[in-house]
């Protein structure tokens, strides 16, 4: 079975005029058709980047310098701009990370749900409608039929979130990058929302790259999860093996540093000092063209 | 925008429509000089004068004049010209259809450019349609507005004489009209002739006005669409498919309309007296022209009509903006 | 910023710091100052002077000029060049004694309504609204009108209407400054609240004020020129830009150079004045400094 989604050693560097900073250094990883793959690190470790670089949304200044990405087997890297408009909405979309800005705030949320399914699947405007209750029904929204006449600022972020949800799987994509997409929930909205990503992941058999900072999150949804630092991926394997035996130090510290629910009492740790600065002479070493060895992974 | 939030709007406009009032009959009364030596012609008896008096009401106290003026205007009734001989109303309702085709013509022409030169700039940003468009802009904003009647006269009456500078039609041209409204009655006739020369002649007039708040307009424009086009609403549009054109027309645009309107609200009102001058620089027969031949011959009743007119006129185009602020902005929409 | 900005401007200082901009500015302002002073010298012809056999005379560059009226004449073959040139005087006359007397007007207005807020800062706040809602040009006329045509109407039309102007950025800013520590400072050490106005508030809204000047300057000079366009600023005979545009509007078909030299004249005029505000507003306000 071919990959659905490929990525070979993908170097990405933030430029702005003369200086510029390596975002991603080196990444790679496959997912395979209906698999959801979790990608878990600190904030500005690059995990939202390898989204963007995958969907083609990347700020200007932003430039894969090394690398390449393969989409159902066909290079994506540098695609045309009309080429990439072809795989957007149809085979590829994305959960947002902020419900709350994610959403035209003028238009109804009927009518912002529609847009895509009058492009991509050129449905007319009675059956869009149509096809706009089932898929908020789908996401268990109450009396679609009025939800449909709000504005976004009439619903409350949960609504939002399954709102977007409902567009990211409103033409059956194959790939859907989720970035963050429960960050800016409550924790209870948030279980809420995982269960559905879930839900209608495994009724559609979409695949899903997962992009978050927290580990319990991962545990819930993900077949296989990648732990991220500085642009690195140190450790990739299966959601099982990466709870029951980490391998790499750096995931262990991450696991110990997590809050436990079952533990409300237990003292926070946060990762060494240490192993933080030992990550980053390695990072630096690497910078400097000598690729570390004993880090490198499958 | 509902009836209530509407009526509300409407008493916000009384206190400052009195303030107007106020300042309207003062300005004419306490000023230098007896208003009623400035209104007679040479050779007039004191009974003259003293008729005068009474029919203004110049021999009450200041403030049953006012209370006069008040009821006399409640009435509709401005009072009678003194260079025209002819009621104040009537000449003002004679004239104000020519002055609002033009200003019409113009928000149309203004409209038309800012939406045009705003979403091409930002279209092609970083590129040369915007730095074209904002040269052009930072150009126009240089020159004093008034200026720019003067500078088409020049440019197209004189330089490439092929648009007519003054008036409101050939006068060759045969045209029995029902209303002042020539350029929409001619429309509606299908009196191409007549709607070609009136066409003909707003049409730098009309610029002349339009240019500066295309300028303004569409610098604000510009800067709206570029700042919604970092918003997270238009990446996830990009993420569905949209073409680059969809999104700045049909995602980034309606919400850079809203901050735009807003600000161009003001520059709308200066539009509006800025058909004063333009209407004189091209000898165009509306509302301010005549303001300026009744200033000239000191005809106040007139004046104060033609002030209260443009007055109102401000208002009510403020109500307008603002209530094409809460329909465009949702969340205003369903307070 | 919280201490006063000018004090920490030597005169050298400033001319160090001063941009392009300024240069520029300030060059076309020292050039009107000193061309409506040396204005009977630098004229080669009495204004007035009237010449009905060389009416019409084309400038320089085209065929049939007299090189003794370098830029032609009018109607009444007057020199255009020397009524230019005694043009400067009604402009500059306008533009400092109108924008200097509309800005102390607004500046007070707008510092009490600021500074005291309260029932104060509402009638004031209520009157600038109303304002607005007059027409500028129309209201200009009216008063140009009712007062009498002259310059002195002019000055006045100029600080009756655009006070608020002033008043509405001062009072602004005034309410920003009062929420600075500075000022805040100065209450806890006891300064009255006229020393608190005078010498604490007063000072650092001073660069705004002064590049709010400039580009009055610029506005009265139109305005000038809008009333004398309509024939309501100084007697009509005498030389005024304004009055050139409406004399050349009248033959635009014989002359229209009549019409571009007085055209470019308020051009640059407005320019320069309008520089020379962005300028020192850029050069004496660090905030705005980039």
């Amino acid at each position: 079975m071919t990959a659905l989604l490929n990525i070979h050693n993908l170097h990405l560097e933030i430029q702005q005029g003369t200086t510029s900073l390596p975002i991603l250094r080196g990444v790679s990883l496959s997912l395979q058709p209906g698999e959801v793959l979790g990608l878990v690190g600190e904030s500005s470790a690059g995990k939202t980047m390898i989204g963007k670089a995958t969907l083609g949304i990347l700020p200007s200044q932003g430039v894969i310098t090394d690398g390449e990405i393969l989409f159902d087997g066909a290079d994506i890297t540098h695609i045309s701009v009309k080429a990439r408009r072809r795989l957007l909405g149809t085979d590829m979309a994305m959960i947002p990370q902020d419900p709350m800005t994610s959403l035209n705030p003028v238009f109804r949320i009927g009518s912002q749900i529609a847009d895509v399914l009058r492009l991509h699947l050129g449905l007319k405007s009675k059956e869009a409608d149509q096809r706009v209750l089932e898929l908020l029904d789908n996401v268990h929204i109450n009396r679609p039929e009025r939800v449909v006449k709000l504005y976004p600022h009439e619903l409350s972020g949960g609504m939002r979130q399954r709102i977007l949800i409902a567009i990211a799987f409103a033409c059956r994509p194959r790939l859907i990058i989720a970035d963050e997409p429960t960050t800016a929930l409550d924790v209870t909205i948030q279980r809420q929302v995982l269960r559905l990503i879930k839900e209608l992941q495994v009724a559609s058999g979409t695949a899903i790259l997962f992009v978050t900072h927290d580990l319990g999150v991962v545990a819930k949804i993900c077949n296989r999860v990648g732990v991220i630092h500085a642009g690195r991926i140190l450790e990739l394997s299966s959601a099982r093996d990466l709870f029951e035996a980490p391998t790499h130090p750096y995931t262990q510290a991450l696991m110990a540093a997590t809050p436990r629910y079952d533990r409300p009492n237990s003292a926070l740790n946060p990762v060494p000092e240490a192993l933080v600065s030992a990550l980053w002479d390695d990072v630096r070493s690497y910078d400097r063209g000598e690729r570390s060895v004993d880090t490198g992974n499958a | 925008m509902t009836a209530a939030s509407l009526l509300r709007r409407l008493m916000l406009s009384v206190p400052t429509l009195f303030g107007v009032l106020v300042i309207n009959f003062v300005l004419l009364r306490v000023v230098p000089g007896d208003p009623i030596a400035m209104m007679i012609g040479p050779g007039a008896t004191p009974e003259d004068i003293q008729n005068l008096r009474e029919i203004y009401g110049l021999d009450q106290s200041i403030f049953q004049q006012f209370l006069f003026y008040i009821r006399d205007l409640f009435n509709g009734n401005l009072g009678i010209s003194i260079s025209m001989r002819q009621d104040v109303v009537e000449l003002i309702g004679g004239r104000l259809p020519v002055t609002l085709e033009l200003a019409f013509v113009a928000i149309v022409i203004a409209l038309v450019g800012i939406v045009g030169f705003g979403i091409t700039a930002s279209m092609w940003k970083g590129h040369w349609p915007e730095v074209l468009i904002d040269a052009f802009s930072g150009f126009v904003q240089a020159v004093p507005d008034f200026l720019w009647g003067l500078l088409f006269i020049l440019i197209f009456g004189v330089l490439w004489a092929f648009m007519p500078i003054f008036g409101r039609m050939d006068l060759t041209v045969e045209f029995d009209p029902a209303t002042q409204f020539y350029l929409f009655e001619s429309l509606l006739r299908g009196d191409f002739v007549v709607f070609a020369s009136v066409l003909q002649h707003i049409v730098l007039p009309a610029l002349s006005l339009a240019l500066p708040l295309i300028a303004v307009g569409t610098r604000l424009l510009k800067s709206s669409i570029i700042e919604s086009m970092a918003q997270d609403y238009v990446q996830l549009a990009r993420v569905k498919g949209f073409s680059h054109f969809r999104i700045v027309v049909s995602q980034a645009f309606p919400n850079a309309l809203i901050p735009t309107v807003t600000l161009t609200g003001v520059q709308m009102t200066f539009l509006i007296g800025g058909t004063v001058l333009v209407e004189r620089i091209f000898g165009y027969p509306g509302l301010g022209n005549m303001a300026i031949d009744a200033v000239i011959n000191r005809d106040l009743p007139l004046i104060q009509g033609i002030v209260l007119t443009f007055a109102v006129m401000f208002i009510v185009l403020n109500i307008l903006i603002d209530m094409t602020y809460a329909f465009l902005n949702p969340r205003l929409r369903h307070d | 910023m919280t201490d006063s900005i000018l004090v920490r401007h030597s005169p050298l200082g400033f001319v160090l710091a001063a941009s392009p901009r300024t240069i520029v500015g300030l060059s076309v302002f020292l050039l009107i100052v000193f061309t409506a002073i040396a204005s009977p010298w630098l004229a080669p012809h009495d204004p007035l002077e009237q010449d009905l056999l060389n009416s019409f005379l084309p400038p320089f560059w085209v065929s049939g000029a007299d090189p003794a009226f370098l830029l032609g004449t009018d109607n009444l073959g007057r020199d255009v060049l020397s009524r230019l040139i005694y043009g400067t005087r009604v402009a500059l006359t306008v533009a400092l004694v109108a924008a200097t007397l509309t800005g102390i007007l607004g500046t007070t207005v707008g510092l009490l309504a600021g500074f005291y807020g309260g029932w104060v800062d509402t009638l004031v706040s209520r009157m600038v609204d109303i304002w607005m809602a007059f027409p500028a040009v129309l209201l200009s006329i009216v008063l140009v009108a009712v007062i009498g045509a002259g310059l002195h109407a002019v000055i006045i039309a100029i600080i009756v209407i655009d006070w608020t102007r002033f008043c509405r950025v001062v009072r602004a800013e005034t309410m920003v400054q009062c929420q600075q520590d500075y000022v805040a400072s100065a209450v806890t050490i006891g300064l009255s609240r006229r020393r608190r106005l005078f010498k604490e508030i007063l000072p650092n809204i001073l660069p705004l004020l002064i590049s709010l000047l400039t580009l009055e300057m610029g506005i009265a000079v139109v305005v000038e020129a809008i009333l004398s366009y309509v024939g309501l600023s100084v007697a009509s005979d005498a030389a005024t830009w304004g009055g050139l545009i409406q004399e050349g509007r009248l033959y635009i078909n014989q002359a229209p150079w009549l019409m571009v030299f007085p055209i470019t004249c308020i051009v640059v005029a407005v320019l320069g004045f309008n520089a020379l505000g962005d300028g020192l507003r850029s050069t004496l306000d660090p905030v705005l400094r980039r």
